[in-house]
């Protein structure tokens, strides 16, 4: 569609469309997002992927500027004030971008791998021609190439490794609940396996690499003891000898991103490509705003959300506007908001009492993009989730509007309800957004969390 | 400059902690141990916990539980305690009325560990109370 100026007007046409606003610059969603504000609407927006909103302490004197670092205020970019802060260290939620759940994923020498001093390492080519894999020699003692006492894990979680024959002509790869004493998923070197547990599947590499992928789906339980065999599941004889590359550990729900993440330690990881987040650790972290966040002048609101739930067993808020949504004027985001359900929900009260909204048939664990439009006062509003259908309802809840209060993060009040999960942002504004404005929120949030 | 630790405390000392983490460490220690523990999951507490980041400086005033894994992935503990004199003269400095033998009470009666949430609450048995729904 050509792009031309219209002589007499001097405006600038896209087609037979005048142009009204030209954006130009690295940050073109930011931008938009920030004009949302541009007359002066109340709300919130919190961005923990831009560092420079984050500090380590809630007097803001001490910039976050790595990951793994504790967030004790984080700032608004609305431009309103509502900073969210913590002044209790351990109540401070961390900044990460963590997705690998290994460590020394480029050195199996190192101790952090339980068999590590049962062989010897050499350096090889690895499949992208960098000499970044290594060949294991076995010393015979026995030599069981495994990774033992992965704890926290869940079902739902993938398992990859690189594998090259060498004098064991052909290596395997399983994964296995020690706690119960289960094998759940091994994998041949060419092969492909389903079973009830998940399933393994083969992908063919060049000058002999094969990468091995096994999907846990079920036979995890909380506090189970998993062990990772790469390679063999016994000793491999002394003097044979087999490569590995690029071993990685995630939740299903994050296979969407880069295949690998290399992890050094808990705080050396890559980040390029990983989605950043604050991880409220569901135990005692929680923020709240330095002041109220005033929405007494609207009865509509716009918001979209960015989280990652880890679990659907209790209830968790990740936002509330107020002490409870049980309250006139207030509202809040819950993930899941009922012990044990599969959904994302939102709580308000209009003045005529609680009152929810819910998007079902999203099981944990699962990173969304939620939305939520609440015209209290015509009645309407309408919920979504990444690419479900949303969901509507135009029952009279009372005119509002909404409430001036101090809001709160990743629990009620501090003390009930906590979120464990990722949260990468929060986007409310105190009118009704359009279709274009809530397209270009729905996208900004998408950007940031790589939910669909 | 930032260390985790996981720090459980019996219910019956949980003022005094509160206290005592408040006093030493100022807002940054105010507001700890509010999450409630028991082994059912149902009041009453028998414990409370906080859990996260430190300052090094004052995880090196408490006792650490090092659980460390043997590569058949059986534990075993190793307790370090914690700094009973330095605790007493970094209270004494910032007025807290503490003797030693308190402090010494304190130290001794608190579970604090390198481990997360989760696994420091498995490993002593305890789960988090879970409020009623409302």
């Amino acid at each position: 569609m050509p792009t031309t100026v219209d002589i007499e007007s001097q405006r600038m046409l896209l087609g037979t469309t005048p142009v009204r606003k030209l954006y130009y610059g690295a940050s073109l969603i930011g931008t938009r997002i920030a004009e949302l504000f541009a007359n002066g609407e109340q709300g919130v927006w919190y961005d923990p992927s831009d560092l420079s909103t984050l500090f380590q302490d809630s007097a803001g004197t001490l910039p976050v500027t790595a990951m793994e670092q504790p967030v004790g205020l984080m700032l608004d970019k609305s431009g309103r004030g509502n900073h969210a802060v913590q002044a209790t260290t351990t109540a401070r939620p961390v900044v990460s971008a963590r997705y690998n759940l290994l460590t020394q994923t480029e050195d199996f020498s190192h101790p952090d791998w339980s068999s590590s001093f049962k062989f010897t390492y050499a350096p090889v080519a690895a499949p992208d021609g960098t000499l970044t894999a290594q060949e294991l020699t076995s010393l015979g003692l026995p030599s069981v190439p495994s990774k033992t006492g992965l704890v926290g894990l869940a079902t739902g979680v993938q398992f990859t490794i690189w594998l090259k024959a060498g004098t064991l002509s052909s290596p395997v790869t399983l994964v296995r609940n020690n706690t119960t004493a289960t094998n759940l998923v091994q994998l041949s070197f060419t092969g492909s396996v389903s079973n009830s547990y998940g399933t393994g599947t083969t992908q063919i590499g060049e000058n002999g690499w094969v990468k091995h992928t096994i999907q846990i789906t079920s036979g995890i339980s909380p506090g189970d003891q998993i062990w990772f065999y790469y390679g063999w599941t016994g000793g491999v004889p002394i003097g044979q000898t087999f490569s590995v590359w690029r071993p990685d550990v995630r939740a299903i729900s994050d296979t969407a991103l880069p295949d690998y993440q290399r992890v050094t330690s808990a705080t050396d990881y890559d980040t390029a490509g990983f989605p950043v987040y604050l991880k409220p650790d569901g135990v005692d972290d929680f923020m709240q705003t330095v002041q109220n966040v005033n929405l007494s002048g609207t009865a509509k609101m716009s918001a979209v959300i960015g989280l990652t739930k880890l679990t659907d067993a209790l209830r968790a808020i990740v936002y509330e506007h107020g002490t409870s949504f049980g309250l006139l004027g207030n509202f809040s985001f819950e993930a899941p908001g009922i012990n044990a359900n599969p959904h994302f929900y939102a709580g308000y009260n209009g003045g005529s009492g609680a009152a929810t909204i819910a998007r079902t048939g999203i099981s944990a664990t699962a990173t969304l993009v939620g939305t939520l439009q609440n015209y209290l006062d015509t009645p309407w509003r309408k919920l979504a989730a990444n690419k479900l259908v949303p969901v509507t309802n135009t029952v009279d809840n009372g005119a509002g509007p909404f409430s001036s209060t101090v809001a709160y993060l990743f629990s009620r009040t501090g003390t009930q309800h906590r979120f464990a999960g990722r949260f990468y942002g929060l986007l409310i504004v105190g009118r009704a957004c359009s279709d274009g404005e809530m397209n270009s929120i729905r996208q900004y949030m998408r950007s940031k969390t790589r939910a669909y | 400059m930032w260390t985790h630790r996981t720090i459980i405390v019996p219910a019956t000392i949980a003022e005094p902690a509160r206290a005592a983490c408040a006093g030493l460490a100022g807002p940054g220690g105010s507001r700890m141990f509010t999450t409630p523990l028991s082994a059912t999951g149902m009041f009453p507490a028998t414990h409370y916990i906080s859990s996260g980041l430190i300052e090094q400086l004052f995880a090196d005033l408490l006792p650490l539980t090092s659980v460390i894994l043997a590569e058949d992935g059986t534990p075993s503990i190793e307790i370090r305690p914690g700094n009973v004199a330095l605790t007493v003269q970094l209270a004494t400095d910032a007025g807290l009325p503490l003797t030693e033998a308190e402090v010494s009470a304190l130290l001794s009666a608190v579970d604090v560990s390198a481990q997360t949430a989760q696994d420091a609450l498995a490993r002593l048995g305890l789960k988090i109370i879970s409020t009623p729904e409302v």
